[in-house]
């Protein structure tokens, strides 16, 4: 691996320089590294040549000003900032770490059998940074791996909507799906958009083990609506942080994680259908649970709209 | 009967006999003469009256042109003389109302008495009657017979045959003699025959010049000479007199006098007392002498006291002064003798001029056409250096220069004044401008001692004359100068040494004139004058002026001692005026303290002579002066100052610097500090003053005043100094100026940069380390790229650049931010003039530094916007976005939200969103600034509507037409408030309307938008030229407009144009490539298929390649590809529309218009897959709409 120092690094920056380069050849899951402070870039660390380094740093210093968009638009949730954003697609897929104050770390795999490694491996590597460097804790990016520590809770409020008009026998079949997926233990709300319309969700934001989240009298419905204008937004800000991402793929986006501070958003685009799933935790320890739980349900939901 | 105003009748015994016609000469000739005339009819039916003076009136119309008996005035016919008329009326049956005529203020009452042989009651009132008669021995004999019974009368009879036939020889001898023995008073005036006046309507009194001695209306001339008691005389020439400095006027009068047909000439007052006898001097009868100079005291042309001098007593003839100077009206009071045209305007003083010369100028055309001489009083727009207070002599130069530049425009009028320095050149030259300035509505001084200061001269005149402001203020300045919009204009480059600065400045064209001072006679101009030294005379009259303790002899040594040089002859008169003034001289008679005074100059100067020769310095008479001076300053208060105060002055310009920035608190306080020795801050008005007075500068009062020092005299001071203390006094003199650079590089508060920026070069600011002096370097470089047009942007280039090398340069220790600052000023400055790779690399570097030595300076933020926008400029949309970003959360961060640069910032991270394929975040980042600024400031701000324009682009991309067509209406309405004085458009309002236009085409109404475009277009021809990239894009417009109009062949003309011409401006930018998609449509539809698919499919590849698969721009140019090969390969097209569609849903939703567009094109392709020839073809083009930001 070869690092690549940008014209504007800073004497600061050296420190993290050296962890990276130390720290990486025991992260074997990442195949490009970037890092960028205020929107500037700073160095980068891989295996590729120089004209190929060059787009993917551009293409990534695009992804870091769409992740400054994507974190405005979280904090209104109330579960804090944005720290760590994936996005999967055909060919590739990346995760966008936030270090500390307005420095991320981006990092990419080309192989996506190790999709899961780079992602893990970067957040380590960004709670490494902000331990060791900057003396911060470690905000859990990624969620816990490995088995639930804590017994799980029975959900008590399970509630759905559904569209006018959906045809018949889907809505049944949705509630059923999505009966097996949301509880208040991880996977706190689901949401299926069709032609860019709202389609189908299920949450459990009524349940008292929530209540800190969404307790109050109208704190359930505000928080779906805050979900439901997020998804609204989706269709023109996911075409645009595919066009930002072109010089990194040009392949659909298959998978897109906005991990904040409490909990995660998950957004899984269905090809055919001009919409998407889209679940939400706010447990940080669940992000990872409540993902592979997701990635389990998402090919059902499509199978039940057709082709996929 | 006889009333105070005479009442002469004409009348005879015989119709047809010309009587009519010699009434209508007499009258003309009268009211020519400035007199008030009534003509009364006696019949009312009598055609021949009303015919003559119809032919007065604008269309010689035929209605009543005869007032009835009661209302003698209500019918005034105006005659072609400006504010002469005469006034006709019917008279009432029976004897002249005497009463009547007396309550008038007529001069003169003529009465159209008709035909009769008896003395009617008409006749019998009047004083005189003109009988008219032909010289036939019975009508003679008929007349006198007439004239004998109505002599009985009391009414004196005039005698006069017409239609007289001057060829008759003896018989007319013989008929003179008859009519001679007839009449008790013998005919002292004939009428001749001519037979044009017989068989047309033409008068004499106006188709002949006046004066001429011979012809007809010499001889009605005669006649009203006869009636009015030679009170009413015929003036025959004009001579105008005048004073020196008073050329201008005498050039007008005579010009005017010309005009009227008389003889003129226009002497110099000396000249004409030289070669003319006293007794001639004041004119005669027939000879009007104008005297033009001071209001008061004597002319010169007054006769001696005790001489009786022939001289006439008639009004408008002999000696008349010529009031003209400016000075207050009742500080004169008129005795008859004078012509008062002050605060008249040209209309009013030939009025004057003529009804008090008793002349009518009508009958000579032209006379205000090209080369006809301005009015010296009217008002024009004057920048001059103040007259040289001791300016003396030079008659002879002065004529010389006016010579070619010739007040009948007839030279090329482009006149070098050279001649070595400290001669004058320059104080000739003002004394000319202000003589002369009369003879031009526009008189402009620049200063050209270098390229720079010139085009910057020129640049404050094309702003003073309000000329749109174009890129090249300068180009659009010549450009105005060429036309005769520009009046008459005179402009003067001063102290141009070297032609090569003043390459391709000088005005061309026949309207203005030019004057170029130089120490260099190596100028290719039409004509030249060389100033020597003065003579003499004038050498001795400039030491001796308004003083007589200088001897002309003693004045005569001195003056061949300093050569007869003017600036040395200056100083030596302040020399002898601070000595003779001195106060510690022993008392003398007069005659000793002359000689000893003059003595003593000479023993100075030889031994401040032999000083600086021992010395080995300069020893020329300048340098010898400027010594001399110098010693005379001790023993003055504050005289140490004084030297500091010239040695400082040797770093500014050769214009000098403004009292306000010498007299202001800041050297005030500067200069107390460092003279102790006086005390406070009222050194300096010390300080100027005793400079002023030892000739060492000149000081100018006044709100504008200004300090200056010769260039002569600076180069001596600075030569004496040692190298110490001139880097001291250099540094000194550069913390001042630097002190006075304001905050503000815009507005008003930034006025005081144009003062600056003369000085930069002479003071060396460029080449100094000064932080202070930099900051002033960088502002100063900022200020003239706001100047928004194209010389000021060279002129911050060659600043920015030469500032930039000295401080890049190896060993100066310069603050990152400083150098960096000025980085980015340049990098704007240059992206401005089409410089972008520069511009990009320069903020770049900038950009670069700033990270890393200062990552949260500010002006690491606008260096990221400067950079943006040259990544903007040069199509890099994606990247350009990141850095507006950058530059936009750091501004607020630093700033906060609505601070002046956060908001800027805002604006531009629009358009770039924009353009790098983010409709919704655009609109939403547009309507956020314009929210912000709407609350701060309301409606009135110009940023508001900066952005409405942008998001009317923002609006109309997502189909949002209605909104963007009310926001931009509601904008344009705005605007035109701030611009309630009917003056020209600005760029930002004219950029509304071709975006107005959009919105119109966009709702079905291409009628309205392409009348709009069209208008718009050329209003930005005139702004901004056709070449700017508004100008295309309004183009670009009509181009659209012309294709929604099923016009294509001229669409794709326009189409063309526009393609053409941008790619020109950058071939490879993703703007070209979208007007070449725009071209396919056009280009298809006029016929062209295959040139529409090359086109087409080239810009596909091209945007696919340079702004990726998913931009609008991209997907746009994929459906417009579709459509050329839809035809010959209906599956490329299928794939093309499919992907475009797929991607243009997800930014724009499938309600968008482009996407139900792009939907039935595809639903066409797969009819037309499924059962060619099955569609009627119709399908639906794409317009991409350039942003232009």
């Amino acid at each position: 691996m070869r690092t690549t120092r940008s014209p504007f690094a800073h004497d600061k920056h050296d420190s993290v320089v050296r962890l990276c380069e130390q720290a990486l050849p025991e992260l074997p899951g990442i195949d490009f590294l970037a890092f960028y402070d205020r929107g500037f870039h700073v160095f980068s660390i891989g295996t590729v040549t120089d004209d190929e380094r060059r787009p993917l740093e551009r293409a990534f210093r695009q992804l870091v000003t769409e992740v400054g968009r994507f974190d405005d638009s979280m904090r209104v949730l109330g579960t804090g900032e944005l720290m760590r954003t994936v996005v999967q697609t055909d060919d590739a897929v990346l995760q966008c770490g936030h270090v500390f104050e307005e420095e991320f770390l981006v990092g990419a795999t080309w192989d996506l059998e190790r999709a899961d490694m780079m992602d893990a491996d970067i957040s380590r590597l960004v709670t490494r940074i902000r331990q060791e460097i900057y003396l911060q804790p470690d905000q859990l990016p990624g969620g816990r791996r490995g088995p639930r520590d804590t017994p799980g809770v029975e959900s008590t409020a399970f509630h759905t909507e559904t569209a006018e008009r959906l045809e018949p026998g889907l809505e049944g079949a949705l509630a059923t799906l999505s009966g097996g997926v949301v509880d208040v233990n991880d996977v706190h709300y689901l949401a299926l958009y069709r032609d860019w319309g709202f389609t189908f969700s299920a949450d459990v934001f009524g349940s008292r083990a929530l209540a800190h989240w969404f307790g109050g009298p109208s704190g359930a419905e505000a928080a779906r609506k805050l979900y439901a204008d997020l998804a609204a937004r989706l269709r023109t800000d996911l075409p645009e942080l595919a066009y930002a991402l072109r010089l990194f793929s040009e392949q659909p986006i298959r998978r897109f994680v906005l991990d904040v501070v409490a909990g995660a958003v998950y957004v899984y685009p269905l090809a055919h259908h001009n919409g998407f799933v889209i679940g939400v935790t706010v447990f940080q320890p669940e992000v990872f649970a409540a993902e592979q739980r997701l990635l389990g349900v998402v090919p059902r939901i499509a199978e039940l709209l057709g082709s996929e | 009967m006889m009333t105070e105003t005479p009442v002469i009748a004409f009348f005879s015994t015989r119709p047809g006999v010309g009587r009519t016609m010699a009434l209508c000469n007499a009258a003309l000739v009268l009211a020519g003469a400035g007199k008030r005339v009534l003509i009364l009819e006696e019949d009312p039916g009598a055609p021949a009256l009303r015919r003559y003076l119809s032919r007065f009136l604008p269309d010689r119309r035929r209605e009543p042109l005869t007032a009835g008996p009661d209302d003698w005035t209500a019918r005034e016919v105006p005659i072609d003389s400006p504010g002469h008329h005469v006034h006709h009326a019917v008279l009432r049956p029976g004897a002249l109302p005497s009463d009547a005529i007396r309550a008038t203020r007529y001069d003169y009452v003529l009465v159209n008495a008709g035909t009769t042989a008896v003395a009617t009651p008409v006749l019998r009132s009047c004083g005189q009657a003109v009988l008219c008669f032909q010289l036939s021995p019975h009508a003679i004999d008929e007349a006198a017979a007439a004239a004998r019974e109505i002599e009985a009368t009391g009414t004196r009879v005039v005698p006069v045959p017409t239609r007289v036939d001057l060829a008759g020889g003896e018989a007319l001898s013989t008929a003179r003699q008859r009519a001679r023995g007839s009449f008790s008073r013998g005919p002292e005036v004939e009428i001749p025959y001519v037979t044009d006046y017989y068989f047309s309507d033409a008068l004499a009194a106006m188709a002949e010049p006046p004066g001429g001695g011979t012809g007809q209306r010499a001889a009605y001339e005669r006649l009203v000479e006869v009636l009015s008691g030679g009170t009413v005389t015929t003036l025959e020439s004009v001579t105008v007199v005048h004073a020196p400095g008073y050329d201008l006027w005498a050039e007008w009068i005579g010009a005017q006098a010309e005009r009227w047909g008389v003889r003129v000439e226009t002497p110099a007052l000396d000249a004409y007392l030289e070669r003319t006898p006293v007794d001639l001097r004041a004119g005669d009868h027939h000879a009007a002498v104008l005297f033009v100079g001071p209001s008061t005291g004597p002319t010169g042309l007054e006769p001696p006291v005790g001489r009786a001098v022939r001289g006439p007593s008639l009004p408008g003839r002999g000696l008349l002064r010529v009031w003209v100077d400016d000075e207050p009206l009742e500080s004169l009071r008129p005795t008859g003798g004078e012509i008062d045209l002050r605060g008249s305007d040209e209309a009013d003083a030939i009025g004057e001029l003529q009804a008090r010369l008793g002349v009518s100028g009508s009958f000579v055309p032209g006379g205000d056409g090209a080369g006809a001489i301005r009015f010296p009083g009217r008002k024009g727009l004057v920048r001059l250096p103040p007259r040289e207070p001791g300016f003396v002599g030079r008659q002879a130069l002065l004529s010389a220069l006016r010579e070619p530049l010739s007040p009948r425009w007839e030279r090329p009028g482009r006149c070098l004044v050279h001649g070595l320095e400290g001669r004058g050149k320059s104080a000739l030259v003002t004394e000319f401008c202000h003589r002369f300035r009369g003879a031009y509505d526009t008189v402009h001084w620049v200063h050209a001692e270098s390229a720079f200061t010139a085009r910057e001269g020129l640049r404050e005149l094309a702003e003073t004359l309000g000329l749109p402001a174009r890129e090249d203020a300068v180009a659009t300045l010549l450009d105005h100068l060429a036309t005769s919009d520009s009046g008459r204009w005179l402009i003067v480059f001063d102290d141009a040494d070297d032609p090569a600065g003043l390459d391709g400045l000088i005005p061309a064209g026949p309207y203005g004139h030019v004057i170029v001072t130089s120490r260099s006679a190596a100028w290719d101009l039409a004509d030249r004058v060389e100033v020597a030294a003065l003579n003499p005379a004038e050498a001795i009259d400039l030491l001796t002026r308004a003083d007589d303790r200088i001897s002309r002899e003693g004045a005569g040594r001195i003056a061949t001692t300093v050569e007869h040089l003017p600036l040395a002859l200056t100083m030596a008169k302040a020399w002898l005026d601070r000595e003779l003034n001195h106060p510690k001289r022993a008392r003398r008679t007069i005659e000793e303290r002359r000689s000893a005074t003059v003595e003593r100059f000479l023993f100075s100067f030889g031994h401040v002579q032999r000083g600086l020769e021992f010395g080995e310095r300069p020893t020329g008479v300048h340098a010898v002066m400027v010594e001399m001076l110098l010693d005379l300053l001790p023993g003055h208060p504050g005289s140490t100052g004084a030297q500091w105060l010239m040695e400082s002055l040797t770093f500014v310009s050769a214009d000098g610097v403004p009292l306000t920035i010498t007299r202001s608190s800041l050297s005030r306080g500067y200069a107390a500090g460092l003279i102790r020795e006086y005390g406070d801050e009222f050194v300096v008005d010390v300080l100027l003053r005793l400079v002023h007075e030892h000739a060492l500068a000149q000081l100018e009062p006044g709100p504008k005043g200004r300090v200056r020092v010769h260039r002569l005299i600076a180069g001596l001071i600075s030569a004496r100094m040692t190298g110490d203390a001139r880097a001291d006094r250099r540094a000194q003199a550069l913390q001042l100026l630097a002190w006075h650079a304001p905050a503000e590089t815009e507005g008003p508060g930034a006025a005081l940069y144009a003062e600056l920026g003369k000085h930069l070069f002479s003071s060396g600011a460029l080449d100094s380390l000064d932080p202070m002096v930099q900051r002033w370097i960088t502002n100063q470089v900022r200020y003239l790229f706001l100047l928004g047009e194209r010389g000021s942007w060279a002129k911050a280039v060659t600043i920015g650049e030469q500032a930039l090398a000295n401080w890049e340069a190896a060993g100066a220790a310069v603050e990152p931010e400083l150098v960096n600052g000025l980085r980015v000023q340049l990098s704007i400055v240059y992206r401005a003039l089409g410089r972008l790779a520069d511009g990009f690399t320069l903020s770049q570097r900038a950009l670069q530094e700033l990270t890393t030595t200062r990552r949260s300076h500010p002006l690491r933020f606008i260096a990221a916007g400067a950079h943006a926008a040259d990544l903007r400029a040069t199509g890099d949309f994606d990247e350009s976005y990141h850095w507006d970003s950058v530059a936009w959360e750091g501004m607020t961060r630093l700033f906060g939200p609505d601070h002046d640069w956060t908001s800027r910032s805002l604006n531009n991270l629009a358009v770039s969103a924009s353009l790098n394929g983010k409709p919704h975040a655009a609109i939403d980042l547009a309507m956020r600034r314009m929210d912000g600024r709407l609350k701060l400031y309301g409606e009135a701000d110009l940023g508001v509507w900066r952005t409405a324009l942008t998001a009317g682009v923002l609006l109309r991309d997502l189909g949002r037409f209605h909104e963007a067509y009310e926001l931009l209406r509601t904008g344009l309405e705005q605007l035109a408030g701030h611009n309630a004085k009917g003056g020209r458009r600005s760029l930002l309002e004219l950029r509304m309307e071709t975006s107005l236009a959009a919105a119109e085409r966009m709702l079905g109404r291409p009628f309205e938008a392409l009348a709009r475009d069209r208008e718009t277009l050329e209003e930005l021809r005139s702004l901004v030229g056709s070449d700017s990239l508004y100008t295309l894009l309004c183009r670009a417009g009509i181009a659209a407009d012309l294709h929604a109009r099923n016009e294509h062949g001229e669409a794709a003309s326009h189409g063309a144009h526009v393609a053409e011409h941008l790619a020109r401006m950058q071939e490879t930018h993703p703007f070209t490539h979208a007007a070449r998609v725009n071209l396919a449509c056009y280009t298809r539809a006029a016929g062209d298929q295959e040139g529409a698919r090359e086109l087409a499919g080239a810009a596909h590849d091209a945007l696919r390649t340079r702004l990726g698969l998913r931009h609008p721009y991209t997907l746009a140019a994929a459906a417009t590809l579709a459509n050329q090969i839809v035809e010959t390969d209906p599956g490329q097209a299928l794939e093309l529309e499919m992907r475009a569609h797929d991607y243009l849903v997800r930014i724009f939703g499938p309600e968008h218009p482009r996407v139900r567009a792009v939907r039935e094109n595809l639903h066409d392709t797969r009819r037309r897959q499924v059962r060619p020839g099955a569609t009627d073809g119709r399908r639906h083009d794409f317009e991409i709409e350039i942003l232009g930001n």
